[in-house]
């Protein structure tokens, strides 16, 4: 199931017009025709051969297959009318590669200790985690902040439609069977994230693609390649892990700040641009690192970094199992087997990817036209079958028409899905918080873990806000 | 751009003062003892404070020197609408007329009016991704898909 994962992953990210969030949201109900394992393997592997499948398309056509592969565009197509496509194409494998696995060996030794630190959360440590990772979501998120905080509470009123757990009150239902439990998690992510990317590419001509036509040989980058890219491979797995961690991080944040370090701390700045291997190798380092340390906050706290992780946490939810500090003990057969799988696929990536880039190549002569009816036939299918009701589809096309309008308007629908699917959690930590507190706010202000929590959530959002209130200040004055 | 900002926050203030007073019927508890529409009134307060302040920031910046023009002027948005409402005729007939059928029309539709193939090709592709797509999913993964009245 790794196997077909990756693969599955790496025919996604090469073809522009899908990204991995699509992906996984598409075939989230083929991973529930499986135990929760196999499931998330699956889904896993979809993430990180996604990753690697996206620079293929970077470097060989100059469209980046996904967002996170946009900055290997700069040099490996630059690469590539050099005729050095081969090394191009491996020191990106081999980048992928050497980051990936750096990184779950990472997620491996953090994750069981924070694990154990995280056991001693209580409410309001729950509650301020909560807004200190949407905060920094926010805050390292492109895009108008105040527009990603309301986002963020449609999200919250999102999820708090359907039955009050604690209560049993029914709230915004309006007498509809299907709301009962809530908005199903499954097609609203479908309609949010299949949707809007297919309408968008309806918008624009579709553009005759300059596939590159000379055959691609030496894969093996040579001793100089290899010189001038070990340093910006270890630099991008170390950024990279970190980034990864961080909400609103993710292998985009990662590839984006590694390209500006390489290029801010080189000897030679200006061949940046023109072919620098060390802009294919760093980037696409970073992004697969932070693909694996993506995983930690998701498994550890159950605190998704991005869209992807996100989906993967519905997915685990679906399944019944809870992602947080006690998954490693309650379900050590998932923590683990997603360990050793993304070990598994990062080799396979390699071993597989590198014969396999004719293919790939090929793949590329797909027409769109062809190829966007398969995808909506996928969302339909996926968003039926998770409970077989005709209104689900309903559901998912409404959150189709929604998330295409909310990217029209300059709107992000990343902290919205962030916000509704942990405010079942952030609620019950609320109010259970007030209930100890017997309604103070003080409690949320415990040290020392809270209060950590909230002076970072108080300043970034401070730092965010501050631009805008001195503008209009200073526009009043 | 400024009239997206003027034309969202609009949206968001109306719908969130629906939100308000929905969640005021609710039981909202005190802060002592929370209720279940506690969380929603705050939510809803909060949300209409910062579209209000969407608003006026919309109105405080410079109008762009370049000629403000809605997206919907400027896209194929037949192609859009018709999708659509494509995809809301397939979830309605769907349990009536059965996955195979219903499928097949939509495939057509799609490939031979939104993605604009020849007859040859869209019949084609129409049939080979319909068989394909009962293959995958009602034989080998067993998903319960709607039966039409001819049992296929």
């Amino acid at each position: 199931m790794c196997l077909i994962g990756v693969s599955v992953g790496t025919f996604i990210g090469v073809l522009p017009g899908i990204g991995p969030s699509a992906t996984i949201a598409i075939l989230l109900p083929i991973g529930f025709q499986m135990d929760p394992t196999t499931g998330i393997i699956f889904l896993a592997g979809i993430y990180y051969g996604a990753m690697y499948g996206g620079s293929i398309t970077s470097i060989l056509i100059n469209i980046p297959g996904e967002s996170a592969s946009v900055v290997t565009c700069l040099d490996g197509y630059q690469m590539a009318k050099q005729g050095k496509a081969g090394p191009a194409l491996g020191i990106s494998a081999f980048g992928s590669f050497i980051g990936g696995t750096i990184s779950v060996a990472g997620l491996m030794l953090v994750a069981p200790p924070l694990a154990e630190f995280a056991l001693k959360f209580g409410p309001p440590e729950h509650f301020t985690l909560i807004l200190c990772g949407f905060s920094i979501l926010i805050y390292v998120g492109s895009g108008s902040v105040l527009k990603a905080v309301i986002m963020g509470l449609v999200g919250v009123f999102l999820g708090e439609i359907g039955t009050d757990l604690i209560t049993g009150q029914e709230r915004f239902t309006f007498g509809i069977q299907t709301l009962m439990d809530g908005i199903p998690m499954v097609p609203m992510i479908m309609g949010l994230f299949g949707i809007p990317e297919i309408l968008e590419n309806f918008e624009k001509e579709i553009l005759k693609r300059d596939i590159y036509k000379t055959a691609i040989s030496n894969l093996l980058p040579d001793l100089e390649d290899w010189k001038a890219s070990l340093r910006p491979i270890f630099r991008g797995t170390i950024l990279g892990f970190f980034l990864g961690l961080l909400p609103g991080g993710g292998g985009t944040l990662a590839s984006f700040a590694s390209y500006a370090l390489e290029k801010k701390i080189s000897k030679h700045p200006e061949r940046f641009g023109k072919g620098a291997i060390e802009g294919v190798a760093a980037p696409e380092t970073a992004n697969n690192s932070a693909t694996g340390s993506a995983f930690v906050p998701m498994l550890t706290l159950g605190l998704p970094t991005n869209p992807v992780t996100a989906m993967i946490i519905a997915a685990l939810l679906s399944y019944g199992v809870q992602p947080g500090p006690l998954l490693i003990t309650k379900s050590p057969d998932v923590f683990w087997g997603v360990i050793i799988s993304m070990y598994i696929g990062n080799a396979l990536l390699l071993v597989l990817n590198i014969p396999l880039i004719g293919i790939w190549v090929r793949m590329l002569k797909i027409r769109y036209a062809v190829l966007f009816p398969l995808i909506l036939l996928f969302c339909l299918i996926g968003s039926y079958s998770a409970a077989g009701n005709y209104q689900d589809v309903i559901i998912m096309i409404f959150f189709g028409v929604f998330g295409y309008l909310v990217r029209k308007f300059e709107f992000e629908p990343a902290p919205l899905v962030f916000a509704f699917i942990l405010t079942p959690l952030i609620e019950r930590a609320f109010r259970q918080s007030l209930i100890f507190s017997h309604g103070s706010f003080w409690i949320f202000f415990r040290p020392p873990i809270a209060l950590i929590f909230m002076i970072t959530s108080i300043i970034l959002f401070a730092l965010m806000f501050l631009p805008f209130v001195k503008r209009v200040l200073l526009k009043n004055s | 751009m400024r009239r997206y900002d003027q034309i969202s926050s609009i949206f968001l203030l109306i719908s969130f003062a629906f939100v308000l007073v929905g969640s005021l019927r609710l039981p909202v508890g005190t802060f002592k003892n929370p209720g279940s529409g506690l969380f929603l009134l705050l939510t809803g307060i909060l949300t209409i404070i910062l579209s209000g302040a969407l608003l006026i920031r919309s109105f405080l910046q410079s109008p762009s020197e370049r000629k403000e023009s809605f997206w919907w002027r400027e896209i194929r948005w037949y192609k859009i609408v018709g999708t659509v409402l494509a995809l809301l005729a397939y979830a309605l007939i769907l349990e009536w007329l059965g996955f195979l059928f219903v499928t097949f029309l939509l495939m057509f539709f799609l490939l031979k009016s939104i993605g604009s193939q020849t007859l040859k090709l869209s019949l084609g592709m129409t049939i080979l991704i319909t068989l394909s797509a009962y293959l995958l999913f009602k034989v080998l993964l067993k998903v319960q898909l709607p039966i039409g009245p001819w049992g296929i």
